[in-house]
């Protein structure tokens, strides 16, 4: 009896012991352990998007892919059929590998400390930090695309535009960059100050003409008791995030809205050592000191704000057109919260006013944004198998996917006919983000499609409403007939200098912000800032920068 | 001599098993991963790991002493260390002695449950619902606003971080502080008390002469540890609460490491350094605190 107690307890401790050695042991391959799910058979493959002679089927072997996205692992929870077609074509199980957003550069910095980057990247440094990807790619840690691309021309199409040219190292491209648009007009549309005009006439204001003209009217909002309760309960301006926010400060330092490098006095500076950021810094005390700006700016996380103008608890909100639409777009979030409300009847966008030089300016920046990077463990096969799945995704029976859905499922063909057969919810088709929670994803994952999503096509008209395109297509009209883009050096964004570099460590928007919400003198506090820069190496990053433009012949 | 250790270790060999899986935690999670440090003195390369990765002596050191928000977020947790040890610490012990004074069982064990739950919420709750109390539209400022005042920006002005900091710590923590005195309490001999009692001692003087001197050795050890723990300053408060407006008073050691490691890519091996430095004035900490209370008669920790 005894003994067979002492038994037991020496079976609990062995079994405990051996816990915590597997457990340290086994976190080390979570990429490589295939063979888990049965390999879909070989024919079933020549479905997808090349159809390869069996015995040279690229598609043989199945294989185990991970990839990060934001918030992946929500959406392809459901294994839903968008997934499931994928995996099936190209006879590969989709392992999704969860980052967020406020989070994943921390994330990849820290699996690839550890070892354990998925096999697909998803990654912001090539001109978010650049120096961080100059380290990834000298320590070798993701893997360079093959210097012949023919066999996947959609990619290659990527790797051969303009603006992409300066992500190459040593003639080698080591990302796929994320396309936004298909040129550097349409960014004029990621930036959009809503405003209720229906406040603004109520009050009796006339959009405004100059930056003191905009910053009276949000006074107003704040003060003026535009919503009628008798309390003073509203604000002027919110954002979604600050980078929207800057758009406001367009008129006054075009360069401040798109965070580029410009020219001044015969060198070339970031923006915020521009004597311009003066101004900039003067205007946004004004706004938050007067209560113009939301008070709680600097606390909101991401899109927390949004809620205060769908609540009518302020006048205008910095974001972009875009997200006018869709089923937690402005306009849904607004009518949810205004019940029996046109958000078109009380909302409109609010264009900027000219700059000093009488030019009213648009947003611009680099046609890409963020990148997919390929790890460094994985094999030519599973390299090819990856070129080919975005070579796909960046096709044009990609966007019929992302359009419409499934062929013979949602829609049927003839010819060039497209009839839209899933099933309708009210009035309208059920929306495909909602049948396929992973489309989002999907049709992200090689190339935003912020430029199809803007386009005026039956699609569009169909899942958004002719209101939403006819708002959006009117916007990116207007922008392009009255407004001039940003003067933009697109070539520093990806240019790479030791001292560069190191501007990294610098975080502008938290001293912009600290200034904002200071009590002393704003302009003294920004030069104070912008003293304290000089230790970081601004002034030989700036050196550097211009010996390489000077070198550009610019 | 060897062969007596070994008859030992045989005679209680069940005992020594049962201690292994726990020597085998610490050697696993606590120790092994020390050799981590070595990142201070080197170049950090990811792929070449950290102990393949080339010396590089006190750079990183040097390039730390450089860095002038390394030293404001030192003085800042230097100060906020102190405020904690100055107003956290005692509000543990007083709020002990005064459950201890609650006559009614029941009464104690509800007064107990109501300020022990709080320690249960995490800090990003906690930050949340911070906001919704003192955020611009928030119930303080609400309640200001109607009674004529001007609303304050509690959240983001530099002067009022740390006493928030201060308050909404010993809001969520000074319960569960509380438990470790009330256990000393517990053990305190009834027949003091009566002893005291005979000699017509009041409860406050019951308080003084038979209770403070019973925790007393209990609270020694705990200032110990928290002294010893000084340059941590609660990251997990702070960064849940803080924003760019308040670094000036509230970035500490630890939020700025973070901050530095991720965002703006100070490298691994700077981030070490800074690690080490504070553990190694952790450690100095805790000696001399620990010195000054056997001094003063208490009993130490070592």
């Amino acid at each position: 009896m005894r003994k067979a107690k002492l038994l037991g307890s020496l079976s609990l401790i062995t079994v405990l012991t051996a816990s915590i050695v597997s457990g340290c042991s086994s976190s080390g391959g979570n990429s490589n352990n295939s063979g888990n799910t049965p390999a879909a058979s070989a024919d079933t493959a020549d479905t997808g998007a090349s159809s390869a002679p069996a015995e040279n089927n690229p598609f043989k072997d199945h294989m185990d892919i991970s990839l990060s996205w934001w918030g992946i692992g929500v959406g392809f929870q459901q294994h839903d059929d968008l997934v499931q077609k994928l995996e099936k074509d190209f006879n590969v199980t989709l392992k999704p590998v969860d980052i967020g957003w406020d989070t994943y550069k921390e994330k990849n910095q820290v699996w690839a400390a550890a070892g354990q980057l998925p096999d697909i990247i998803t990654n912001s440094i090539v001109n978010d930090n650049p120096g961080t990807y100059n380290e990834w790619v000298s320590q070798e840690l993701i893997h360079p695309l093959p210097d012949d691309l023919s066999a996947y021309p959609n990619v290659e199409k990527v790797a051969k535009a303009p603006d992409v040219q300066g992500v190459y190292r040593d003639g080698k491209l080591y990302a796929i960059p994320r396309m936004t648009y298909p040129n550097t007009d349409m960014w004029a549309v990621d930036r959009a100050i809503y405003v209720r005009k229906d406040w603004m006439d109520k009050l009796g204001i006339k959009d405004p003409q100059s930056f003191d003209e905009f910053h009276a009217m949000l006074k107003a909002f704040a003060e003026q008791d535009p919503d009628g309760n008798g309390k003073k309960d509203t604000t002027g301006i919110v954002m979604n995030t600050l980078g929207y926010f800057k758009s406001v400060f367009m008129p006054a330092f075009p360069q401040y809205d798109n965070s580029s490098w410009l020219q001044e006095d015969g060198k070339w500076i970031p923006f915020y050592a521009s004597k311009q950021m003066d101004q900039v810094v003067t205007q946004a005390r004004k706004l938050y000191a007067d209560g113009a700006l939301d008070q709680d700016f600097a606390v909101e996380k991401a899109g927390e704000a949004n809620q205060k103008f769908y609540q009518g608890k302020a006048g205008a909100l910095a974001y972009n057109v875009g997200s006018v639409s869709g089923p937690t777009g402005i306009k849904a979030e607004w009518e949810k919260n205004n019940p029996g409300e046109k958000f078109f009847d009380h909302v409109k966008i609010l264009h900027l006013w000219p700059a000093a030089d009488g030019t009213v300016y648009r947003h611009t920046t680099q046609s890409f944004w963020s990148e997919s990077m390929i790890n460094a463990e994985v094999d030519d096969k599973k390299l090819d198998r990856i070129l080919r799945i975005y070579d796909w995704l960046l096709s044009p029976e990609a966007k019929e996917m992302y359009d419409y859905g499934i062929e013979g499922k949602d829609y049927t063909k003839s010819g060039d006919q497209i009839t839209i057969t899933r099933p309708k919810d009210g009035d309208n088709y059920i929306d495909l983000h909602k049948e396929y929670p992973s489309l989002d994803i999907i049709q992200a994952l090689a190339a935003w499609r912020d430029a199809s999503a803007l386009e005026d096509s039956p699609a569009n008209r169909v899942a958004k409403g002719d209101d939403v395109v006819d708002f959006i297509q009117g916007e990116l009209k207007w922008q392009m007939d009255n407004a001039k883009a940003i003067p933009t050096a697109f070539d520093i964004f990806s240019m790479s200098t030791p001292a560069k570099d190191k501007l990294s460590a610098i975080n502008f928007d938290d001293d912009f912000i600290r200034i904002v919400l200071g009590k002393d003198d704003p302009v003294k506090m920004l030069h104070d800032v912008q003293k304290s820069y000089d230790g970081k190496g601004l002034q030989d990053a700036i050196k550097e920068v211009t010996e390489q433009m000077a070198k550009q012949g610019k | 001599m060897g062969k007596s250790i070994g008859k030992e270790l045989y005679k209680f060999r069940y005992l020594y098993l049962l201690l292994l899986p726990t020597l085998l935690y610490y050697a696993l999670f606590q120790y092994l991963p020390m050799y981590g440090v070595l990142l201070a003195f080197k170049d950090f390369h990811i792929r070449e790991g950290i102990l393949g990765s080339p010396w590089i002596g006190l750079s990183n050191f040097k390039e730390l002493v450089g860095q002038s928000d390394f030293w404001k977020a030192f003085w800042n947790t230097v100060y906020i260390s102190c405020g904690r040890i100055i107003f956290e610490f005692p509000v543990a012990i007083i709020l002990a002695l005064m459950i201890n004074e609650v006559a009614r069982e029941k009464l104690k064990k509800f007064y107990q449950t109501v300020y022990t739950f709080p320690h249960f919420i995490s800090w990003v709750i906690i930050s949340g619902i911070m906001f919704n109390f003192l955020g611009s539209a928030g119930v303080l400022n609400e309640l200001l606003a109607l009674l004529g005042f001007e609303k304050v920006t509690f959240l983001t002005d530099p002067s009022l971080f740390r006493p928030i900091v201060f308050i909404s710590s010993i809001w969520k923590e000074v319960g569960w502080s509380a438990i470790i005195y009330l256990a000393a309490i517990a053990g305190i001999n009834p027949e003091l008390y009566e002893a005291a009692y005979v000699d017509g001692a009041g409860r406050f003087q019951q308080l003084l002469s038979v209770t403070w001197p019973s925790i007393r050795g209990t609270a020694g050890i705990l200032l110990i540890l928290a002294v010893g723990n000084a340059m941590n300053g609660g990251f997990d408060q702070i960064f849940n609460l803080y924003n760019p407006g308040v670094y000036s008073t509230g970035d500490i050691i630890d939020t700025y490491v973070y901050r530095s490691a991720f965002d703006s890519g100070l490298g691994f091996g700077v981030t070490t350094a800074i690690g080490l430095f504070k553990a190694v004035l952790n450690f100095a900490l805790l000696y001399s605190a620990n010195f000054i209370v056997k001094r003063l008669g208490g009993e130490g920790l070592v």
